[in-house]
């Protein structure tokens, strides 16, 4: 499967892949139809800056998904392209995926209290983060076919940060 | 012959998933006495102010349909290890090769006169969410009274006032939603509650049940009556191991197990809130009847019947979500813990309050109320007992973020 990956050390934390995420989750699906739009549309990918670091933070679609083994309601599931998507009716806000989201990526619509996360924009060929990066800081990747190497530095940092 | 599966929680249909993941084809039958069998148990209270119907709240998931486990209804009355075999009330015998006990939890009521009144509920189960709804409708209600200020009696006093009634809860202890949240969250959704219309009494014991005809009146507290029509107890469950007395099941409250779920019967697994396992933090082994745990001893012990070697990770006596009176609500760990070598930091602006409990260089408490968003990095830190050291402070003072924890794992 192929997945969006973070190089830290290309992110200039421009936010480009926040505003591409909140219009592509908008009603018109164009910029400056979104930010006329009421209420706004919301973003699911967050740039986080810290002493050393600076990268965007997103939805993983974890293999062993916390979020899915939370969900109490049957609202979360995961879809026949592994992408972990929500079926909105069912979602009551009881916030247990946010509870168990090691990554923080998930958040509240308060209007119609439902969750709100990443769909990997299921219905693209690329997700409009990673079209929309400048510095190509995130890049869709085949995992599976990374060098085992270059695999492996990921896992490990991976593990030491969760 | 095969694996049977006593249980239809949400534990068993985990663990029927793991096994067929983890490659095991042969027989899996499951045995309840629950109707219908699988459905999200903590939607039960959506079913009383009528937000969800029961159809809806039916599992998306279905181990008969779709990973071939057979369904026997029934009660199981005891175990046989000699001769591995399940006992049913109705007198039917199931043989099996691995056995596992997912039986959950039943309610555990408080010691009072009155609790076989009409009109006197619980709500664990479909079948007593079906009957409240029923005893709703056709008979002349407008006030409750719920008994137990937990997450599941607090939820269901706002569905009963949703749905129009006077309702007023009832808790023994001096603040509502002990331990999932301190008393300071406590006061904050109290506040909200009381805001809603529900009348909310803490620090009072339920005395007694009041009937008149056979049907409920109200409920008597030392400091007076209450009347009412409904009472609804919510004073926590306790695991349903009745049935393995004299088995040679070792239990205490509730079964015990070893890391791999086995219990002192080696062809025979526990999983869900019947489970007592070591506690992250604790030194005593606890009981965890929790989803969260449910779903993860399913799959822990599903895995291992199949063949494969699974470790269960540490409970943990809170891990909790949930909106109450419109404020969400996140907690994990030892909530409310204070002094004994415990490290508080709070901090409250209007009705957004934070709390985090450390000890020494580890988490032991998350508490999230009102704004909630990012909650699930601290609770994964609370889980790994990742050692925070110099980022404590940084941890309690602002918001923790995921590349935070990605750019400091260098340098401690």
């Amino acid at each position: 499967m192929d997945q969006v990956y973070v190089r830290p050390e290309r992110c200039m934390g421009c936010r480009s892949c926040e505003i591409a995420c909140a219009v592509q989750h908008s009603r018109s699906k164009t910029l400056f139809g979104a930010i006329r739009e009421e209420p706004l549309p919301q973003k699911r990918i967050f740039v986080e800056a810290a002493e050393k670091i600076r990268m965007a933070v997103f939805c993983r679609h974890c293999d062993d998904a916390p979020c899915l083994a939370a969900c109490i309601t049957g609202c979360l599931y995961r879809d026949e392209k592994g992408f972990v998507r929500r079926k909105i009716e069912r979602c009551i806000g009881c916030w247990s995926c946010i509870m168990a989201c090691p990554f923080g990526v998930i958040i509240r619509d308060r209007r119609k209290r439902t969750a709100v996360k990443c769909d990997r924009c299921h219905e693209l060929d690329v997700p409009a983060c990673v079209a929309a990066c400048p510095t190509r800081a995130l890049v869709l990747v085949d995992v599976d076919a990374l060098p085992k190497e270059k695999r492996r530095q990921v896992v490990l940092r991976e593990a030491e940060g969760a | 012959m095969g694996v049977v599966v006593i249980g239809s929680g949400i534990a068993a249909v985990a663990a029927v998933q793991a096994m067929r993941a983890n490659r095991y084809e042969g027989e899996v039958t499951l045995v309840t006495n629950d109707e219908p069998p699988f459905y999200y148990r903590p939607m039960l209270p959506s079913l009383i102010d009528g937000s969800k119907t029961m159809e809806e709240i039916l599992l998306t998931v279905d181990p008969v349909a779709d990973f071939g486990a057979e369904l026997v209804k029934g009660t199981v009355q005891g175990v046989n290890c000699a001769a591995k075999t399940v006992i049913l009330s109705s007198g039917d015998v199931l043989g099996y090769e691995k056995l596992l006990v997912a039986s959950g939890s039943s309610p555990s009521f408080p010691q009072i006169k009155g609790l076989d009144a009409e009109g006197v509920f619980t709500l664990r189960t479909m079948k007593d969410a079906l009957g409240l709804c029923s005893y709703l409708q056709r008979t002349d209600v407008s006030k409750a009274v719920v008994i137990g200020a937990g997450l599941v009696g607090v939820r269901t006093a706002e569905a009963l006032r949703r749905r129009g009634l006077a309702v007023t809860l009832v808790e023994r202890l001096p603040t509502i939603l002990y331990p999932v949240v301190d008393q300071v969250g406590a006061a904050i959704v109290a506040s909200r509650l009381q805001k809603a219309g529900l009348e909310v009494i803490v620090g009072a014991r339920a005395e007694q049940v009041l009937c008149s005809d056979g049907k409920v009146a109200g409920l008597r507290l030392a400091s007076g009556e209450i009347p009412a029509e409904v009472v609804v107890v919510a004073t926590g469950v306790r695991p349903n191991v009745g049935f393995l007395e004299g088995s040679g099941v070792d239990c205490r409250r509730g079964i015990l197990v070893n890391p791999y779920l086995q219990t002192s019967q080696p062809d025979i697994y526990a999983a869900g809130d019947v489970v007592e396992y070591l506690g992250l933090l604790e030194d005593e082994p606890i009981v965890s009847p929790l989803w969260t745990t449910a779903v993860a001893t399913g799959k822990v012990a599903g895995t291992n019947i199949a063949g494969g070697k699974m470790r269960c990770e540490e409970f943990l006596p809170v891990m909790s979500a949930a909106e109450i009176g419109g404020l969400p609500v996140i907690a994990a760990g030892l909530v409310a813990m204070e002094g004994n070598g415990y490290e508080v930091f709070e901090r409250r602006e209007g009705e957004n309050y934070r709390k985090l409990v450390f000890k020494g260089d580890t988490l032991a408490g998350v508490l999230f109320v009102g704004e909630v968003e990012g909650a699930g990095v601290y609770v994964s830190l609370l889980k790994a007992q990742k050692r925070v050291g110099g980022l404590k402070r940084q941890i309690a003072a602002r918001r923790l973020t995921y590349a935070q924890l990605v750019g400091s794992s260098g340098d401690d």
